[in-house]
């Protein structure tokens, strides 16, 4: 089973979008996380300034999942910027549903989006894997992918928004 | 020194911005590997789709024995990014104050003013990352509430580079 096709989302795709959103947040159990709703992901994303893009992986309608649906996966990134060398393509989520699995889907995914850095003129394609994700980091490390943080030592960090506002806020 | 102007960057200031991207690597001893232009600069952060923004710290020129008017002696460089969960965040990419422009505050207003940027943004978080090593600037960070998602959620950092790029998206199907 291998009938399926690649293109870039649409805003009626916005509905599937939170959907597989949800799965993955499911599957790292954190689905109740998922705070951000189909108005947002809209205006966010097919506005006149996109914050992200999105890919989607659709079955033809007699191949549809036992769910009843036919897109069956997709990859989110956006363009970040490296002071060094310019611009980048990061991969920020990237999910095939589980009984679509196997068939080359998720590499057709990461081809796309290679084919998409190269043509955007990017030098690099980062993204972050959580360590405890062995199969993910073999297939990325199968494609070249080198682990940063083991090799420069970088580690991510978070200011929340209630800390936003204390610092906004503070006086001098 | 308490007489400094913070700004958002303007097309002028892409020569400043390189000099201090520069002046950053180099303390990083990375100087060479800063292969950026002040074209790729200027068409990449004030073109119609800008792919980062700048806001520069600059000090009066009555302060620089050998120049005209104000000069810029620090940065700061962020987009913004995506969460699936949440939605909008705010990128800190770079963020530097020239040596002797320490220990003013300048760095804390910058930081300030970033995150007045995120809030009205309607941003959920402040990103970016710090070297382990790095101690001073955690310390920095860790006063103003910053979490350390690394050692919390286990998260690293991977990169697919140029060539390995071109390999997948020129290679036979799988």
């Amino acid at each position: 089973m291998a009938n399926f096709i690649l293109r870039k989302a649409e805003p009626k795709d916005v509905s599937d979008i939170l959907r597989l959103i949800k799965e993955l947040a499911k599957f790292e159990e954190m689905e109740e996380q998922v705070i951000l709703t189909e108005k947002e992901l809209l205006e966010d994303g097919f506005g006149d300034h996109p914050f992200y893009h999105c890919v989607v992986a659709e079955v033809p309608e007699d191949h549809q999942s036992s769910d009843g649906y036919t897109v069956i996966g997709f990859a989110m990134y956006y363009f970040t910027y490296d002071p060094w060398i310019g611009k980048l393509l990061y991969l920020e989520d990237f999910y095939v549903m589980k009984e679509f699995r196997g068939s080359g889907i998720g590499s057709d995914i990461l081809k796309h989006l290679s084919e998409t850095a190269v043509k955007t003129r990017c030098s690099s394609m980062h993204f972050i894997v959580a360590e405890w994700n062995k199969p993910s980091i073999e297939f990325y490390k199968r494609r070249g992918a080198s682990d940063l943080s083991d090799e420069e030592g970088w580690r991510l960090y978070a200011i929340e928004k209630d800390d936003l506002l204390k610092i906004s806020t503070k006086k001098r | 020194m308490d007489r400094f102007k913070l700004r958002k960057a303007e097309p002028k200031d892409v020569p400043d911005i390189l000099r201090l991207i520069k002046e950053l690597a180099k303390y990083e001893e990375m100087e060479d590997q800063v292969i950026l232009t002040e074209k790729d600069l200027l068409e990449d952060g004030f073109g119609d789709h800008p792919f980062y923004h700048c806001v520069v710290a600059e000090v009066p020129s009555e302060q620089q024995s050998n120049n005209n008017g104000p000069v810029v002696i620090g940065f700061a460089m962020y987009y913004f990014t995506y969460d699936p969960w949440i939605g909008k965040l705010l990128y800190l990419e770079d963020f530097f104050v020239m040596k002797e422009y320490r220990g003013f505050g300048i760095g804390s207003e910058i930081l300030k003013l970033l995150s007045h940027t995120a809030v009205k943004t309607r941003c959920s978080s402040m990103h970016f990352i710090v070297a382990e090593g790095n101690q001073a600037s955690i310390e920095f960070y860790k006063r103003r509430g910053a979490a350390d998602l690394s050692l919390e959620e286990g998260w690293r950092l991977f990169k697919i580079d140029k060539s390995s790029l071109l390999k997948m998206s020129s290679g036979p199907e799988e």
